[in-house]
């Protein structure tokens, strides 16, 4: 299959913090999820992949040719924004454009202009404009989403797009990656992080999920979504059951997390109630794992 | 080094940062120091005029050099001002200012800009003001003030570059404000000193202000790609 | 398109279900194309892995064709596949009815007479 980046080990050291190595794929025509606790490394990894941060060591090959993220031709293609603070807070609409326009070769202000009347923002060409710090953190992040996607651009890479946005804006974020992928049919990807997946179910492809600086479980949601099931059962028969389940919360009247599907037919001997997780209780699963294992 | 030369000038560069073009910045800079110094002086000359009248008015704010003093003081703080602008990246629009073509060559270019712009911009503020006091005098040895808190201004943007090299946002801003608030006085005292004759200090000054500008740049630029533009 | 976002079945088996429908019973027919993957994903508002999962299935089963690049084409349907695709839905029903018969310990006497009442409702 077609990537639109491949990591291929690469790591980042901080005094606190290290990241990686990080091995992971986003595929080309898809919406990849990166799923993971705060302080996980979803922005650092993020940063890096744009060139905002430097790499300490490792690799990012992208479209399946390019590896220099200082090289134009590559920035022109990738569409990032940060969640907080992308522009200057004394930017308005109209700075914006002004800036982005020269900042890359692909701003297109009649696409600027319609995007922020979708996100009903106002007009980037009126002559009274309102400053970043004067609107709701909703409305800053609508403005970066209407900027990114004015540009004409491959890749699209969100960093938290969701978490300041109510839910009919995160309806319509959703729609935006659809219509994205959709115009240019399998050219185009977007990789977004998230800590809250609940939202974004219906519009992510591929998740890889993280957890301290390291990527802990990675593929296509339906592919998970075979992998893993769902269990419940009654807090009695929870001795039994949980050496078969990854992971395990409960209590005395009854217990519930996931295993792998090929665990199923024993679990179901002991009477649990088994179903297909949604990618929600599977992101609870899999960190609630990376979350016990990190105690031991 | 940069694999590709991007084909943005520096005034694109610089409007790529702050949103306006390189005149723009320049004349905004220019026009705001003049009206602050026009407005201050004028301020206090009305108000001892109305208290204790027009010639104690005049001895106080021309005579006993205020006007020299706020010369250099407006000088000052708007150059520290503008020079501990450095775009770090936790700072809003300091990922985005990392993401855009060029990376750091477009950094590059804009911080030039931008200290050109300084430097253009206190030659017009204190050229304007030396005009405006050949026509109204109201500075004691006018000419000369302006010629040595320019030379000392100069000076110190060269300074405020080496000591940007400092990593620590507080230590830094706090000794650029110190410094340029000092060395924009000290251009106006040595005028007093020398009762308005120019001298060795000013052609020392000078030199040294033209030697240290360019080399200072550099040095600020190659410790801020090592050391914070993308770490 | 109708899908329930909630149900037990998987969303993709839902689609497929419906499109398999509609080829069935002539609505689409051989040579045409199917929506494209992440066009039908941004009309029915889900994702395009769900959306291509389904047209997989029915590729699968030799009812549509993936072109490279074109997206999926529905194949000419001979007589012979056609009927055995209808037989083994019939079949299918049939035996979700034998086994609502085995639970209520209906024999077949009774079976064949409620099918024979049925059908001749039907006509």
């Amino acid at each position: 299959m077609k990537k639109a980046i491949e990591i291929k080990g690469i790591t980042k050291e901080y005094k606190d913090f290290t990241l990686g190595e990080v091995h992971a794929e986003i595929p080309c025509g898809f919406a990849t999820a990166l799923i993971g606790a705060n302080g996980a490394g979803k922005t650092t990894l993020i940063d890096i992949l744009c060139g905002v941060t430097g790499k300490t060591s490792g690799e990012a090959e992208y479209f399946g040719s390019m590896t220099d993220i200082d090289d134009d031709s590559l920035r022109n293609r990738i569409g990032y924004c940060s969640s907080a603070n992308f522009f200057p807070m004394d930017w308005t609409l109209k700075t914006i454009a002004n800036s982005m326009e020269l900042g890359f070769d692909n701003f297109d202000r009649a696409r600027f202009a319609e995007l922020c009347k979708r996100f009903k923002l106002g007009d980037p060409a009126a002559k009274k404009q309102k400053k970043l710090m004067k609107l709701s953190d909703g409305n800053k992040m609508r403005t970066y989403l209407a900027a990114v996607l004015a540009r004409d651009t491959e890749l699209l890479v969100l960093d938290e797009p969701a978490s300041s946005l109510d839910p009919l804006a995160r309806d319509l974020l959703c729609d935006m990656f659809r219509e994205y992928l959709s115009e240019r049919d399998g050219e185009r990807s977007v990789l977004f992080s998230t800590h809250n997946i609940a939202d974004m179910e219906f519009a992510t492809d591929h998740a890889i999920f993280m957890a301290h600086g390291q990527v802990i479980e990675q593929g296509f949601v339906e592919d998970l979504k075979q992998k893993y099931i769902l269990v419940h059962g009654d807090g009695m028969i929870a001795d039994k059951a949980k050496p078969l389940m990854l992971s395990f919360t409960g209590n005395k009247t009854s217990f519930e997390g996931i295993a792998l599907a090929e665990n199923a037919e024993m679990l179901r001997t002991y009477d649990t109630a088994i179903e297909t997780p949604t990618l929600q209780q599977l992101s609870v699963g899999i960190l609630r794992k990376a979350e016990e294992n990190a105690e031991k | 080094m940069q694999k590709n030369k991007t084909s943005l000038t520096m005034s694109q560069a610089v409007k790529i940062y702050i949103g306006s073009g390189f005149f723009k910045q320049t004349l905004q800079f220019t026009c705001i120091m003049t009206v602050i110094y026009v407005v201050t002086i004028a301020f206090f000359f009305l108000m001892i005029c109305a208290e204790s009248g027009f010639a104690a008015a005049r001895n106080e704010v021309c005579e006993s050099f205020m006007s020299n003093m706020f010369l250099a003081i407006d000088g000052g703080i708007g150059v520290a001002l503008l020079s501990v602008q450095t775009f770090e990246k936790k700072l809003p629009g300091g990922k985005f200012f990392r993401s855009v073509k060029g990376g750091f060559d477009t950094y590059k270019k804009a911080r030039t800009a931008l200290v050109l712009s300084v430097i253009i911009g206190i030659c017009l503020y204190i050229g304007i003001i030396g005009a405006l006091n050949a026509v109204i005098p109201f500075m004691r040895y006018g000419a000369a003030t302006c010629v040595s808190v320019a030379v000392f201004l100069l000076l110190g943007v060269g300074i405020v570059n080496l000591i940007s090299v400092i990593k620590n946002d507080l230590a830094r801003t706090l000794l650029s404000f110190m410094q340029m608030f000092g060395i924009s006085l000290v251009g106006a005292f040595t005028v007093h000193i020398t009762k308005g004759e120019l001298g060795i200090v000013h052609i020392t000054a000078a030199i040294l202000a033209i030697l240290l500008i360019p080399v200072s740049h550099k040095l600020m630029l190659a410790s801020y790609r090592k050391r914070r533009w993308n770490t | 398109m109708k899908i329930y976002q909630n149900s037990s079945e998987p969303i993709y088996k839902q689609i497929a279900a419906q499109i398999r429908e509609q080829i069935l019973t002539g609505k689409l027919k051989a040579g045409e194309a199917l929506p494209s993957i992440r066009g039908l994903a941004q009309d029915l508002k889900i994702s395009v892995i769900t959306t291509m999962k389904a047209y997989e299935e029915l590729s699968a089963e030799g009812l549509v064709t993936a072109s490279k690049g074109r997206g999926y084409y529905v194949n000419a349907q001979d007589e012979r596949m056609l009927k055995e695709q209808h037989m083994r839905q019939l079949e299918k029903n049939l035996t979700d009815a034998i086994y609502s018969a085995r639970i209520a310990g209906v024999g077949l006497d009774e079976v064949q007479q409620t099918l024979e009442t049925l059908w001749n409702m039907e006509e």
